[in-house]
């Protein structure tokens, strides 16, 4: 029914498979991301501010590059704890989950890390003064006005995961574990003319699946709409935080080693392998900076240090700012057409990377045919690249921004605006203060996957149009592994050096140079 | 609303960006799995051997990536390369009956053995990667351990150590499931799913694999061996007694082509000794049987005569029954 060479059995585990890896992968960010955001805005933990930057980390490894690492972490003959593991080491459901929400834990975490430092500490230390205990403040008044970032940002990690490709073809291909997006890579990669239309069959199946958890989310957020909206938080009284008490030392050490499980060991993985002078040959004595030259020397590797760099910041500002005014003239303005986009660009967001590069290449060859008939010739594949990143990631700012907006009461807007403030002065002075951390937080989540993008890149690139996905999967392909390693260790440095240096800070802080 | 706005800014910018590109010279648009290095090496030989208001435009990527791409770009309309130099011979032989090659019977190929020429001229071989046995020589000890053949992969001896590239993903994998599936039945596939066999990546999955001794033997490409070997690898091919497996590359020239002389002109280029000993330093066999064989790889002499059979006609009967072979992979092997 759906593909040559797959039979209809086939299709369904896969989907069945897609849809619980998603599913458990959206419940565990959920309720890590609100339990850790809670833990870094308003305890007392050890080290709140750096905990708050490096938690938001994950995100930054390229999951392709996570798989990389906890293969040589969970490897059933080599892997350094494979004690750890059931006795097919990483490979499976299991390794699929573990890898997936280290990833999409950012997107919760995010949303409601921003959503609690918006919100108005006052309302908290009213309801703890009150007498109540920790989990019915958090259960009775930050709860409720947390929702639509919370549900947004599960949503968010929930179709990550059911477009993601890299861990599932890494994790689940070698141990027969098909979810849809390996099922439709399989398709395009070797079934000719006829692959191509299976794929498509399989990605309106996979669409279809997403449109479904859109919607779904969308009226549990309209729900807690016509309830009115939630408040803002003036920017004056600094949260009191709640006392840990005896739990502190114990809940500060937990918090630093799931930090150090989520990211310090991939990245020290990734470290190991980049020393190696063969894949598997880990003892001190073998170690080499061989790898690590090899990649600084690559010619392409300048080119795509630029390119990448580039294309992630223009384009991911670009789609940050339109999100921005997009989300602004749906929520505040009640704007339908800007409400109706805003669902629109969830469709290239939960779309694999593979459809959307092949669709750009048809409108790439059109667009070279109508220039060519008009004497002009246009060979960029960085247009394409900018296309292609910003249709896939423009749902994060948008997504986000609109769940922010309306989770701020309006009461300073119509101040504003009785006093005569035009949209921009309203947009410049109120919302883009107000809203700087979910700006910020957007921003990082839709430039560091830009940054990285593989899927895409491969086929839309062309001469010199190397980026550091293209980078990667030649490392990866023509290379080895110590190398592929190499080029993610150094990415992974340089993002933790990024994250190290903007932790803490606001847009608005960023923007003016402070 | 702002967001045809943003696109239009987008556009723009990203046209200024374009601008170098746009230069009024005939371009020459090669996609190629090729190695980069082997790419670098021919870039300058060849640009010299063209005129010179023509520009060689490469672009390098796996044989997949190159075929979806190219059959995006054809469904689209017209395809942009002018030649294409991958290694899935199946996809040229649908390429061929879809009318899309453009036929060029040339005397620079006529050292190319006949069964690796298309007889309509519509592409010929101009490499022969072979797929053989690797395996990792600090996992075995003894010489004795190993195995010699493709039948002895199916001993439950290899239990749990075998790995290959996925037949669905990557073309040689496809040409070896095709071809050992005709020598042994689907009854060896069988046997190979009882030894858990791993059937996932590409050939670069496979090396890294037998190294980290997850998998310390495998079905792979000889010159991904051979680079691994280069670098210091301990991993080392066995070439089995029942017959390596040649895996056709071909070269080819679209019908869509702009410039077909230049097209052909380049075509013609692949076979010079220059373009052949570039091919041979990449760890690749040549056809022209005058031309040497690469570094720690077994003479092309001695290869031939362990060569498991191939003709057009093998080819013809393998691409009909393409998809059947697929779903059979798939349901015995994959499941």
């Amino acid at each position: 029914m759906f593909a040559d060479g797959i039979s209809n059995a086939a299709v369904f585990e896969a989907l069945a498979r897609s849809l619980s890896l998603s599913l458990a992968v959206a419940l565990i960010s959920g309720v890590a991301g609100c339990l850790v955001a809670w833990l870094v805005t308003r305890s007392d933990i050890g080290g709140s501010r750096a905990l708050a930057g490096l938690f938001s980390m994950p995100y930054a490894i390229p999951a392709y590059l996570l798989g990389m690492a906890w293969i040589v972490l969970g490897n059933p003959a080599v892997g350094a704890i494979k004690e750890l593991f059931p006795e097919g080491g990483i490979y499976g459901f299991h390794g699929m989950v573990l890898v997936e929400s280290t990833v999409a834990f950012a997107f919760p975490y995010l949303e409601l890390k921003a959503g609690f430092e918006r919100m108005d500490p006052s309302l908290e230390e009213a309801a703890r003064m009150s007498g109540a205990r920790p989990w019915r403040v958090f259960r009775d008044v930050s709860f409720p006005l947390l929702w639509p970032p919370l549900v947004n940002g599960m949503c968010l990690s929930f179709l990550y995961t059911l477009s993601s490709f890299g861990v599932p073809a890494m994790l689940g291909m070698p141990v027969r574990q098909f979810v849809l997006t390996t099922l439709i890579y399989s398709q395009f990669k070797l079934g000719g003319m006829a692959g191509i239309g299976a794929g498509f069959k399989l990605s309106l199946l996979l669409l279809a699946m997403a449109m479904l958890v859109l919607a779904l989310s969308n009226r549990l957020v309209g729900l807690q709409r016509r309830r009115g909206g939630a408040i803002m938080g003036s920017r004056v009284s600094r949260p009191g935080l709640v006392r840990l008490g005896g739990a502190r030392l114990p809940v500060t050490a937990a918090a630093w080693i799931a930090f150090a499980a989520a990211v310090a060991l991939p990245w020290g993985a990734l470290a190991f392998s980049a020393l190696a002078p063969v894949a598997g040959s880990y003892s001190p004595s073998d170690w080499t900076l061989r790898n690590m030259e090899y990649v600084l020397n690559l010619p392409e590797f300048r080119e795509a240090l630029v390119n990448s760099l580039a294309l992630s910041i223009s384009v991911a500002s670009l789609v940050v700012g339109a999100g921005f005014l997009l989300a602004f003239a749906a929520v505040r303005r009640g704007s339908r057409a800007a409400a109706w986009l805003i669902e629109a660009v969830g469709v290239p967001f939960s779309t694999p990377g593979t459809v959307i590069a092949i669709l750009l290449i048809f409108a790439a060859t059109w667009t070279a045919a109508a220039l060519g008939r008009l004497g002009l010739s246009f060979d960029s594949p960085l247009v394409w690249l900018a296309l292609a990143y910003g249709l896939k990631y423009c749902a994060v700012s948008a997504r986000m921004l609109a769940a922010a907006y309306r989770q701020v009461h309006p009461s300073l807007e119509e101040a504003a605006v009785v006093s005569g403030a035009t949209t921009f002065i309203l947009l410049r002075t109120i919302w883009l203060p107000l809203l700087s951390r979910t700006v910020l937080a957007a921003w990082f989540l839709t430039a560091l996957p830009m940054f990285t993008e593989l899927t895409m890149s491969v086929l839309l690139t062309g001469p010199g149009g190397a980026t550091m996905g293209t980078v990667l999967f030649q490392l990866q392909e023509y290379a080895d592994q110590p190398s592929a390693a190499a080029l993610a260790w150094i990415l992974l440095s340089a993002a933790l050096a990024g994250a190290f240096f903007m932790r803490g800070r606001k847009a608005e802080e960023i923007l003016e140079g402070r | 609303m702002r967001k045809p706005t943003t696109l239009l800014l987008l556009v723009i910018a990203a046209g200024i960006l374009s601008l170098p590109s746009c230069s009024g010279k005939k371009k020459i648009w090669i996609y190629t799995s090729i190695y980069k290095e082997v790419i670098e090496t021919m870039r300058e030989p060849l640009q010299k051997a063209m005129p010179p208001d023509v520009e060689v435009m490469w672009f390098q990527s796996g044989s997949e990536n190159i075929a979806s791409k190219v059959n995006a770009e054809l469904a689209a309309g017209a395809a942009r390369a002018d030649l294409i130099l991958t290694s899935d011979p199946f996809w040229y032989h649908e390429l061929k009956d879809q009318g899309r090659l453009l036929p060029y019977k040339s005397d620079a190929a006529k050292d190319i053995p006949a069964i690796y020429v298309d007889p309509d001229g519509a592409y010929a071989g101009v490499r022969l990667p072979v797929m053989v046995i690797g395996y990792n020589s600090r996992y075995f000890t003894n010489d004795s351990e190993l195995p010699k053949s493709w039948k002895d992969l199916a001993d439950p001896r290899f239990k749990r150590l075998i790995s290959m590239p996925n037949p669905l993903e990557s073309g040689s994998s496809f040409t070896a499931v095709a071809l050992l599936q005709k020598q042994y039945g689907w009854d060896y596939f069988e046997k190979l799913r009882a030894n858990d066999v791993i059937a996932a990546g590409g050939n670069s999955s496979v090396v890294t694999r037998m190294e980290t001794r997850e998998r310390p033997v495998g079905i792979l490409l000889l010159e991904n061996v051979l680079k691994a070997w280069d670098k210091g690898s301990p991993v080392r091919p066995i070439y089995p007694s029942d017959g390596t497996i040649p895996v056709l590359s071909p070269i080819a020239i679209l019908r869509d082509s702009r410039n077909p002389e230049l097209a052909r002109k380049a075509y013609d280029w692949f076979f010079t000794d220059e373009a052949q000993r570039a091919i041979v330093r990449g760890s690749m066999y040549s056809l022209v049987e005058t031309a040497p064989s690469p570094d720690h790889a077994l003479p092309y002499a001695e290869l031939k005569k362990t060569m498991m059979p191939w003709s057009a006609e093998i080819l013809e009967r393998m691409f009909a029954e393409r998809g059947a072979i697929k779903s059979k992979f798939s349901e015995t092997v994959l499941r």
